[in-house]
């Protein structure tokens, strides 16, 4: 970290001023793009970046002021991500009973009881020991030092800011005051932070003898673990040395009745040393660790439980190495969902949680779920976070297919009037992109290389003709469009009915709602009530009935969804198809289905318009109420989620150079719309017959054809 | 003929001493099949990953090295495509001369007459009514129209076209079209595995084993970020700058601030992600 302003002194670090680096970080370095979290609480193991936490979410202290130096405060997240993306990196989450169980000598496996194991395969492998939180605390002691290990021999210059963390936090450690095999696991603790295990606490206060004696034997299982090189070193190392070291402690306890197993409490060394009571909050009363199953306590928060859906997340999450950072290269398939992967877990299967989708937004997946079909993942915004959630919405692209041919025929006839007006006006618009022609017989400026290359060919004796002119011609129109309709449930609400308008012969041109041939339907012809969505189609038909003769390339989708792993996206007339009776019919085939996730559905027509080769590219979103999705947020019913997560998707647009635009018919729509689009980018209907009218302004207006 | 003073587009390369290269897989050999069998060959790969080395390396191969099979006065003709190329910049044009007109032949037509490898660099860039005059030399017929001579120029035996483009990068009007792409044998070249790409960093950048695997590290960290914050990742080429850096004094970290950090990106996160993995892979 290279900013002088870094080495000033008084240098607290915020998560929020270096979060984004991290996201880029940890995709850089491992292909990997966890969730960043951070947490008010700052404890040793969170420093460290300890603890167990599934790997789809990276916890971080909120704040770290650990160092004078605001540069040192910095490298504390960094290291702390280093070590979790370390447990991606190195298997610890590949983590399988069965394979544990393959990899220990016999005598060690034996001891296992694997009968009622639940959960995931981590919480699994310590249920079936006769102390599972011993187990859980050893193991996850011995697994952060491989991971240590494997950091520094991996990673050389982050060596000095782990060491320098290391010790700090070892100055913080109480002296080893108690006996066996108490001591012990405090001397683990203090190995992994880079002490020796039999190092005294405070000068004048050795380990006691039967400590010092005893503490060979854990040496050498810990650094038999650590001599194993990086490269080949896993999970089931550690598990096996943890199992070890386990079995070596429950002996010494039967070996010496009277030793305690209580580490002093902080009250009971230095009631007033807040260091010291500092450094207990993290690690558990060793009574607990000690209690077996048979005793029916569980560890007083020593580990806490790893929750399963953990596990499924970090699926999700996770990447397959094969995929990593190759251009181009699809990844597997999406993985199940959670009750998949967790049956997996119950079964004791080797397999490991699932293979995880590619990060890459626009990659199509194989897990389509119908022919034409294809399968996306997408981020989303979490406002609450100020991060976006990696690859958590899964859109599925769809062709529509219909079978009114007729329906674009019919919405001619019924608004001819407002057809005609509509195409009267598009075909005023004029081209705007320039082009420089070369060799022209007139224009405004000489070409001198056609002059020259005339005069020497003359010379040569060709017979050319002189073009020797410079033109800027007004050539064809550059500008292309996609039309994105919300498809939701409350498109199917009928329009009120309106008294019909009078007619006013000397304004044809204002009354386009006449059908054609004037007058009034008698009430028992009375066609059946117009909804949203079809007055959203008739607008969309008009429209493409006008950019077909102006020549603007255009395209018309529809969203829908229910919930982030179901997100619809549906191709009624996509760019290179022909404006032809199958696309009216797919036009037609557009009808109400259910919510309203606006953001998704925005990101994936602006990577198929930005893919596009025209300079002008305008998207316009027609939708009538505001984004929404049952889990559209963590809370169902506040809007501003996805309010939030809608106005990024269309910022994203805008910097990928796509021209914006939102019209809704929903009365109250100027509440949320002025929060997601800019002033002039958006238009509330009152009355959505005005929809063909209005589609047609603003997409003249948009491309400075008014 | 080539007039005193002047050089054409695409200035002929003679290529005394073998230019290095490292082969990935069967790219050689694939490519003498096709010269062998005068079919033209297409290469395919993002910037900074070895086209045009290969290119230089295999003309040296075919043309220059010690008792080759045959022998042509420049083996390499490199043409950089742009937009304003037009058919005249390939073929040839009349120029004037005292008072009267002499015909020059143009990089293309220098190549077809007289053998060589005429390569023709980010081809996507050039106008599709400039490529396409290409289309008569790259299938059976091996001939190049020369209108203003009312000439029909058979290539000559030794004659190979060779074109490189950068895919991906491109939208629809820039793609080659299909009648192009089709009359070529593509090689798809791509950036080296870590071992591979540090022997190239170590020859190339005048940098030790160590020096060049940790940059090639860095490089393979960067690709990571490709569509993540990155158009591309750090290609080769920047990491051979990086080590040649190193080689003259320059210390690594600022090294690599210089000829990796800055040079992919302009977003300052990015770049301190970025920063950050070289801070810990340089020990």
């Amino acid at each position: 970290m290279m900013s002088g302003e870094q080495d000033a002194p008084d240098g607290a670090a915020g998560f929020d001023e270096i979060q984004q680096v991290l996201i880029h970080f940890a995709q850089g370095l491992c292909a990997l793009h966890p969730q960043f979290e951070a947490v008010a609480d700052t404890t040793p193991d969170l420093l460290l970046g300890r603890g167990l936490h599934g790997g789809g979410v990276i916890r971080l202290p909120a704040r770290v002021d650990a160092f004078p130096l605001r540069r040192h405060n910095l490298a504390v997240y960094r290291t702390a991500t280093l070590h979790q993306l370390g447990y991606l990196e190195n298997g610890t989450y590949d983590f399988t009973l069965r394979s544990a169980l393959a990899s220990m000598p016999p005598r060690l496996a034996a001891r296992f009881d694997t009968r009622a194991a639940q959960g995931p395969e981590l919480e699994r492998f310590f249920a079936a020991w006769r102390r599972p939180a011993l187990l859980r605390h050893v193991f996850a002691l011995l697994e952060d030092m491989r991971i240590d290990a494997i950091i520094c021999h991996r990673y050389p210059g982050a060596r000095v800011d782990m060491a320098r963390l290391s010790a700090h936090l070892l100055a913080a450690r109480p002296p080893l005051h108690a006996a066996p095999p108490a001591a012990w696991l405090e001397g683990l603790v203090r190995l992994s932070l880079g002490a020796p295990l039999s190092e005294p606490g405070d000068p004048g206060d050795p380990i006691p003898p039967a400590a010092e004696q005893s503490a060979g034997f854990l040496s050498d299982i810990v650094q038999a673990l650590l001599r194993r090189h990086a490269s080949v070193s896993s999970v089931y190392d550690s598990a096996c040395a943890a199992v070890e070291i386990c079995l070596r402690l429950e002996q010494c306890m039967r070996s010496q009745p009277g030793a305690k197993t209580s580490l002093p409490t902080a009250e009971r060394i230095a009631p007033d040393d807040s260091r010291i009571a500092g450094a207990f909050a993290d690690r558990r009363n060793m009574d607990a660790l000690f209690a077996s199953e048979d005793d029916g306590k569980d560890a007083d928060g020593a580990g806490a439980q790893i929750d399963a859906s953990l596990f499924a997340d970090a699926a999700r999450w996770r990447q397959t190495r094969a995929g990593a950072g190759m251009p181009g290269q699809l990844s597997a398939p999406a993985s199940a969902d959670a009750d998949a992967i967790a049956a997996d877990q119950d079964g004791g299967d080797d397999k490991g949680a699932g293979e995880a989708t590619t990060p890459r937004a626009s990659s199509a997946l194989t897990a389509a779920t119908g022919k034409g079909e294809a399968v996306f993942r997408y981020d989303e915004w979490d406002c609450n976070r100020q991060a976006y959630l990696r690859s958590w919405c899964r859109l599925i692209e769809k062709p529509l297919r219909g079978a009114d041919a007729g329906f674009v025929r019919d919405v001619r006839k019924r608004h001819g009037v407002l057809a005609a007006r509509i195409m009267r006006q598009f075909s005023r618009i004029r081209p705007d992109a320039l082009a420089h022609r070369h060799n022209m017989p007139d224009g405004e400026e000489i070409d001198i290389d056609g002059m020259i290359g005339a005069a020497v060919d003359r010379r040569a004796g060709h017979d050319s003709e002189a073009r020797p002119y410079l033109r800027r011609d007004r050539s064809l129109r550059d500008a292309c469009a996609a039309f994105l309709l919300d498809m939701s449930a409350s498109t199917g609400f009928p329009i009120p009915a309106k008294a019909p308008p009078a007619i006013d012969a000397a304004a044809p041109d204002d009354d386009p709602y006449l059908y054609a041939g004037g007058g009034l339907a008698r009430p028992a012809d009375a066609p059946p009530p117009r909804r949203v969505i079809d007055v959203a189609k008739d607008s969309l038909a008009l429209m493409c009935d006008a950019l077909q003769a102006l020549g603007d390339r255009h395209a018309v989708y529809g969203f829908s969804g229910d919930g982030r792993e179901a997100v619809e996206f549906f191709i009624a007339k996509d760019f290179g198809d022909a404006w032809s009776q199958r696309a009216h019919a797919a036009l037609a085939a557009m009808e109400p289905r259910r919510s309203t996730r606006a953001g998704t559905a925005i990101r994936h027509a602006a990577a198929r318009l930005a893919r596009q080769p025209e300079r002008m590219k305008v998207l316009i979103v027609v939708s009538d109420g505001y984004p929404q999705d049952r889990d559209y947020g963590p809370d169902p019913d506040d809007n501003e989620y996805g309010i939030q997560d809608t106005a990024r998707a269309l910022q994203e647009a805008r910097r990928r150079g796509i021209r914006d635009f939102c019209i809704t018919i929903d009365p109250a729509g100027q509440d949320y719309l002025r929060r997601m689009c800019d002033e002039s980018s958006y238009l509330v209907i009152d009355d959505v017959t005005a929809l063909p009218d209005q589609l047609s302004k603003v997409y003249r207006t948009l491309t400075g054809a008014l | 003929m080539e007039l005193p003073g002047m050089r054409a587009q695409g200035a002929g390369k003679r290529l005394e001493d073998e230019p290095w290269y490292l082969p990935l897989a069967d790219e050689i050999e694939i490519f003498e099949a096709a010269f062998r069998a005068r079919l033209p060959v297409l290469l395919k790969g993002p910037t900074g990953c070895g086209k045009t080395r290969f290119v230089e390396h295999m003309a040296w191969r075919l043309f220059q090295r010690k008792a080759p099979a045959r022998a042509v006065d420049a083996p390499l003709i490199t043409i950089a495509c742009h937009e304003d190329l037009t058919a005249t910049d390939l073929v040839g044009r009349y120029l004037l001369q005292g008072d009267s007109t002499v015909w020059m032949d143009g990089p293309l037509t220098r190549a077809v007459r007289h053998g060589g490898i005429c390569y023709l660099d980010e081809i996507v860039e050039a106008r599709k009514d400039t490529t396409v005059v290409i289309h008569a030399l790259s299938d059976y017929r091996r001939v190049l129209p020369v209108e203003k001579r009312g000439e029909l120029l058979e290539a000559h035996p030794d004659f190979l076209l060779v074109m490189s483009y950068n895919p991906g990068y491109q939208g629809v009007t820039k793609d080659l079209k299909p009648s192009t792409r089709q009359r070529f044998v593509s090689l798809d070249f791509g950036y080296p595995a870590i071992g591979a790409e540090t022997t190239i960093i170590a020859r190339e950048g005048g940098v030790d084993a160590d020096c060049a695997h940790r940059l090639a590290t860095i490089g393979e960290k960067t690709r990571n970020l490709r569509d993540h914050g990155l158009q591309e990742g750090a290609s080769t080429r920047l990491l051979v700058y990086a080590a040649q850096l190193i080689s003259r004094g320059i210390p690594p970290r600022r090294a690599c601030d210089t000829a990796i950090a800055h040079a992919v990106s302009d977003d300052p996160e990015v770049r301190q992600a970025i920063t950050e993995i070289v801070d810990i892979v340089l020990p």
